[in-house]
C-alpha cells in the first residue's frame, strides 16, 4: 500500500493525474480535466533512471520532534566538565489545570471509599467490586437497599451468572419496588444456590452502607391503627369566691407594722399571765377612761374652735388692731374693750385678785370672794380662764370660804396658793384636778387670825423646798414651807406700829399691830420686802430679822393697797390706796417722786411690762387711769370708764406680759380685757448712733432723765449729763 | 361626763342614733349657735346625734369619706403622723370635726352673717 501511496504522490508532483486515477471511475469530469494538461517538466529536475525511479523509498512519520535540541551541555560539579543534559521529553505541555476528580481505581479515590462510609451518592464500582457487592447481598446483610446495585450489577456483570432470571429481574424492578423485594430474595436464593461455584475473593472492605437519596431510596412506612379518642370532663363545684377590695397605703404598711411589733412587745414580756376576770374589768374601766379623756380633750378643742367663730372679730382686734386715730392724738390713748370673761356661778361675787400665769401668757386667774366684811359667801372660786377661749374657764376651783389672793408658782405652772378670808391658805395642783388641795392650813396656829390679803411664792429654799409667804390683817407676815404632808409655818415678822405703845388692859405697855395688806418682794433682793399696811404706812422689812424695818415709808393716809415695783429699776415703786392717790416712790427716799390724785379709791396700781413709765391704775368708779410719766408728768394720758359708775367698781388689774392688753376685775364677777392703743405703749426709739441699744437701756435712761428732773438733789451734787436723748 | 352619756340616751324609734341631749356641752353650745353635733365611731357609723335621722345619715356618709381620705392624704405622707381636726367653712355654716382613731365628733356650727 506504501508504495503504491509513494507512487502515487510523486506522480503527483510531476503529474496532476494521480487523483483521478485514484478516484475510481466517478471522477470523469475531473480525468477529462486532469488530462488536458500537460506534463510539465521542470528544468532543472533530477534525471532519474526508471530502474531508479522504481526504486522505493521507505518514508517514515516519527513523532520526534526535529526542533528539540539534542546538543544541550551542562556542567557536571562533580566530574569537573560538560555533560550533556538529558533531552526534554517529546510532549508539550498546551494545557495544564489542576482538577478535583480522581479516578476511582486510583490509590487516594480508594481509600476515600474505605473512609467514609456515607457517601451520599453511589460511586461506580469498578468490576470486581460489582462482584464482591453481589456477594455480600447473597450473604444476607443487605435487604432492600442492595436492590439497586443488584439492578446495576443485573446489567453489568457476565452473562455467565443466572442470565434469564436478572434480565427478568431486572424488568420487575424497574416497576416496582416489592416485586424487587420479593425479586431479590428469589435471587438471593437463586444465588445461594450458586454460590457455592464461583466464590471470587472477597477483599475485606467492611460493610458498605447504602446511602439513600431520591434516586436510590425507597421508604416504607406503615400505619398503625388508631385508637379513636373521647374526651370525658367534670366538673366540681367551685369553691365558694367573695371580692375583696382595700386600699393600701403608706399608712396601712406602717400600722400593720407597728402592731406586729406591739405584739412581739407582749409576747416577749408578758409570760403566760392568764388575765381573770377582774383583771378584764379593770382593763376596760382603764381603756373606758382613757376614751373618758380622749372625748373631753377632743370636745374642749372644739369649743374653742366654737368660740374662735364666734369671737371671730375680736380675736382679730385683740391681735392685730391698732387705734388709727392715735396719730393725730398725741399725748392719748385709749383702750379697746375685748373679751368679757365671766362664770356663772360667779355672778355675785368681787374679782378679788387678777394674776397672769407666768409660763403660760394666754392663762390668767380670777379670784372670787367678797370684800365686804358683812356679806361673805359660803364659797370662793378660783377660775383659770384663757384668751382661747373666752366662754369658760378652763380650771375652775372651788372653796368653802371667799378668795381673796392667789399666785402661780413661776416656775411650775400648776402650783396655785390660794389665801382665804378665813386665814387659811391651800395649795393646789392643777394637773390632777381641781377637786381637793394638796395641802391646806388646818389648826388653830396654822393659819391666819384674819383674812389673808396678799400671798406671794417665794424662791426654792437651800433644799428645794417650794415656799411662800402671806401677809394678813393680823398684822403677821407668814412664811409657808410645803413639808412632805403639811405646811410649815412660820412667822417672818410682826407689823409693829413703832413708837406707837398703847396703855394694855391691866397697866402694860401693849404695841399696837397693824394690819398688812400687801407685800410685795424686791425683784433682785430676795431678803427685802416691802408691806404696805392697812394704816397707810410702808414698811421695807427683810426676811432675815424681824424685829427692825429697814424703812418706813409714810405713805397714805387709808390702806395701801397695791405695791409695785418698777420693772426696770427696782428702786422705784409705786403704790395706791383708799385715800384716792397713787405715789411713786424711791427707795430710800422718804418723799414720794409723783403723787396723782384720781379722785376715787385706788383699788389697784400696776407698772406696766414693756415701759418704765406707764402704769395703770383702777379706781372704784369703774375707769381705768393709765400714767405715762415720761410723756405727761402730771395726767393721765388716758381715762376711760369700763363698767358704769354708780353699778360697779373695778377692783383689780393686771397687765399681760407679752401682748398689749390689760384685764380689769370688777364687782360683779366681770372680767373684762382691754386693748391698750398705740399711744400708751410709747417704746424707746435708740438713738442714731447707738442703734444696737436695746429696750432695757433704753427704758432705764430714760427713766433716769425723768427722774432727775424730778429728784431733789442733796446738797452738794450735780445733776450728771445724761448722754443719751430720749424721744417720745 | 360619760355616766351622763349613757343615762340620758332615748331611743327615738330608730335602731342607730340615738337622740343626744345628754352633754352639758350641747346646751352650753346652743347658745353659741353649734346646734348640730353628730358622733360616729372609727368606721362613720352615727351613734348619738341632736339632728334628725335622715340628717344625721346625710352628714355621717359624707363626711366619713371626706375625713378618711383626709387621713390618707396626711398619712400617706408620713405615716407617724395623723389628722386631728377637719374645718369645712362655707358661707353660712362651718363644719368642725374632731378625728380620733376611736370617734368622729363633727360640730355644725353657724356663723353670724357677715358684712361685706
Amino acid at each position: 500500500m506504501q508504495s503504491a501511496k509513494a507512487k502515487e504522490n510523486k506522480k503527483k508532483n510531476r503529474q496532476s493525474k494521480a487523483k483521478g486515477e485514484g478516484g475510481g471511475g466517478d471522477a470523469d469530469d475531473f480525468d477529462a480535466w486532469m488530462k488536458s494538461r500537460q506534463l510539465v517538466k521542470p528544468d532543472d529536475q533530477l534525471d532519474l533512471t526508471d530502474a531508479e525511479l522504481a526504486e522505493e523509498v521507505t518514508k517514515v512519520l516519527t513523532p520526534t520532534n526535529t526542533n528539540v535540541l539534542r546538543n544541550l551541555v551542562v556542567y557536571n560539579f562533580k566530574l569537573g566538565e560538560f555533560v550533556l543534559a538529558p533531552i526534554p521529553g517529546n510532549t508539550v505541555t498546551l494545557i495544564s489545570f489542576p482538577g478535583n476528580s480522581l479516578h476511582v481505581d486510583s490509590e487516594e479515590a480508594r481509600f476515600q471509599v474505605e473512609e467514609c462510609e456515607e457517601i451520599g451518592y453511589p460511586l461506580p464500582m469498578p468490576n470486581y467490586a460489582v462482584v464482591e457487592q453481589r456477594e455480600t447481598v447473597m450473604e444476607g446483610e443487605e435487604e432492600g437497599e442492595g436492590e439497586d446495585d443488584e439492578k446495576d450489577d443485573a446489567g453489568a456483570k457476565p452473562a455467565a451468572d443466572a442470565g434469564e432470571e436478572e434480565e427478568a429481574e431486572e424488568e420487575e424492578d424497574e416497576e416496582g419496588k416489592t416485586e424487587g423485594e420479593q425479586a431479590t430474595e428469589g435471587e438471593a436464593a437463586g444465588e445461594d444456590d450458586e454460590q457455592t461455584g464461583a466464590r471470587p475473593v472477597v477483599p475485606a472492605s467492611g460493610k458498605k452502607k447504602k446511602l439513600i437519596n431520591q434516586f436510590n431510596y425507597c421508604e416504607r412506612a406503615t400505619l398503625t391503627y388508631v385508637n379513636p379518642r373521647r374526651n370525658v370532663d367534670t366538673q366540681t363545684i367551685p369553691p365558694p369566691r367573695s371580692q375583696f377590695g382595700a386600699n393600701v397605703l403608706q399608712w396601712t404598711i406602717y400600722d400593720s407594722y407597728n402592731e406586729d411589733y406591739a405584739e412581739q412587745q407582749k409576747a416577749g414580756a408578758a409570760a403566760a399571765r392568764r388575765p381573770t376576770a377582774k383583771q378584764n374589768f379593770k382593763k376596760k374601766t382603764a381603756y373606758a377612761e382613757q376614751l373618758n379623756r380622749k372625748y373631753m380633750r377632743c370636745w374642749q378643742i372644739l369649743e374653742r374652735m366654737i368660740n374662735q367663730n364666734i369671737f371671730d372679730d375680736i380675736g382679730n382686734d385683740y391681735r392685730y388692731w391698732e387705734d388709727p386715730a392715735d396719730e393725730y392724738r398725741d399725748g392719748e390713748g385709749n383702750l379697746l374693750p375685748l373679751w368679757k370673761f365671766q362664770y356663772e356661778k360667779t355672778k355675785k361675787m368681787n374679782v378679788t385678785e387678777l394674776t397672769f400665769n407666768p409660763s403660760y401668757y394666754d392663762l390668767f386667774a380670777v379670784c372670787y370672794g367678797s370684800h365686804d366684811f358683812l356679806k361673805q359667801h359660803n364659797e370662793g372660786y378660783l377660775c383659770l380662764f384663757t384668751v382661747k377661749n373666752p366662754a369658760y374657764p378652763d380650771y375652775i376651783i372651788q372653796t368653802d370660804c371667799g378668795v381673796m389672793c392667789c399666785d402661780i408658782h413661776p416656775s411650775y405652772p400648776f402650783l396655785v396658793v390660794l389665801g382665804l378670808y378665813d386665814g387659811n391658805v391651800c395649795v393646789y395642783d392643777l394637773r390632777d384636778g381641781c377637786k381637793a388641795p394638796m395641802y391646806v392650813s388646818r389648826g388653830v396656829k396654822c393659819k391666819h387670825a384674819e383674812c389673808v390679803w396678799q400671798i406671794k411664792w417665794g424662791p426654792d429654799m437651800a433644799d428645794g423646798e417650794i415656799n411662800f409667804y402671806s401677809v394678813s390683817s393680823d398684822g403677821c407676815v407668814f412664811s409657808w414651807i410645803l413639808m412632805q404632808n403639811k405646811l410649815w409655818v412660820t412667822t417672818i415678822i410682826t407689823l409693829y406700829i413703832e413708837n406707837d405703845i398703847a396703855d394694855g388692859p391691866d397697866g402694860t405697855k401693849v404695841l399696837l399691830r397693824t394690819g398688812g395688806s400687801c407685800v410685795q418682794f424686791h425683784p433682785t433682793n430676795t431678803t427685802v420686802f416691802l408691806v404696805g399696811t392697812e394704816i397707810g404706812l410702808i414698811y421695807k422689812c427683810s426676811t432675815l430679822f424681824s424685829s427692825k424695818y429697814l424703812m418706813t415709808y409714810d405713805a397714805h393716809n387709808m390702806s395701801v393697797y397695791r405695791i409695785d415695783y418698777n420693772r426696770f429699776d427696782s428702786n422705784i415703786f409705786v403704790s395706791c390706796s383708799g385715800d384716792w392717790r397713787v405715789k411713786v416712790w424711791e427707795d430710800m427716799r422718804p418723799d414720794p417722786l409723783f403723787i396723782f390724785d384720781l379722785g376715787s379709791a385706788v383699788g389697784d396700781v400696776k407698772w406696766a411690762p414693756y415701759s418704765s413709765t406707764v402704769f395703770a391704775a383702777v379706781t372704784t368708779e369703774g375707769k381705768v387711769h393709765v400714767f405715762d410719766l415720761n410723756v405727761n408728768k402730771y395726767q393721765p394720758i388716758c381715762v376711760q370708764a369700763v363698767v358704769p359708775k354708780r353699778k360697779n367698781k373695778l377692783t383689780r388689774l393686771a397687765f399681760n406680759e407679752k401682748l398689749p392688753f390689760i384685764i380689769v376685775g370688777d364687782e360683779k364677777g366681770v372680767t373684762t380685757s382691754l386693748k391698750l392703743s398705740p399711744n400708751l405703749r410709747l417704746m424707746v426709739k435708740p438713738p442714731k448712733k447707738q442703734l444696737y441699744l436695746d429696750q432695757l437701756t433704753l427704758q432705764n435712761a430714760k427713766l433716769e432723765k425723768l427722774l432727775s428732773l424730778v429728784r431733789e438733789l442733796p446738797e452738794g451734787a450735780q445733776a450728771p449729763d445724761a448722754a443719751t436723748t430720749v424721744n417720745t | 361626763m360619760a355616766d351622763k352619756r349613757r343615762q340620758s340616751v332615748k331611743q327615738r324609734g330608730s335602731i342607730f342614733t340615738a337622740v343626744y341631749e345628754g352633754d352639758s356641752f350641747v346646751q352650753h353650745f346652743e347658745k353659741r349657735g353649734a346646734r348640730e353635733i353628730i358622733i360616729m365611731d372609727a368606721t362613720g357609723k352615727p351613734l348619738r346625734s341632736t339632728v334628725s335621722q335622715r340628717r344625721t345619715f346625710v352628714y355621717a356618709a359624707q363626711l366619713h369619706p371626706l375625713a378618711k381620705m383626709a387621713r390618707n392624704v396626711v398619712r400617706d405622707l408620713d405615716p407617724a403622723n395623723d389628722v386631728t381636726f377637719l374645718r369645712i367653712r362655707s358661707e353660712t355654716h362651718e363644719v368642725h370635726m374632731s378625728l380620733n382613731p376611736e370617734f368622729i365628733v363633727v360640730v355644725i356650727q353657724k356663723l353670724k352673717a357677715r358684712k361685706r
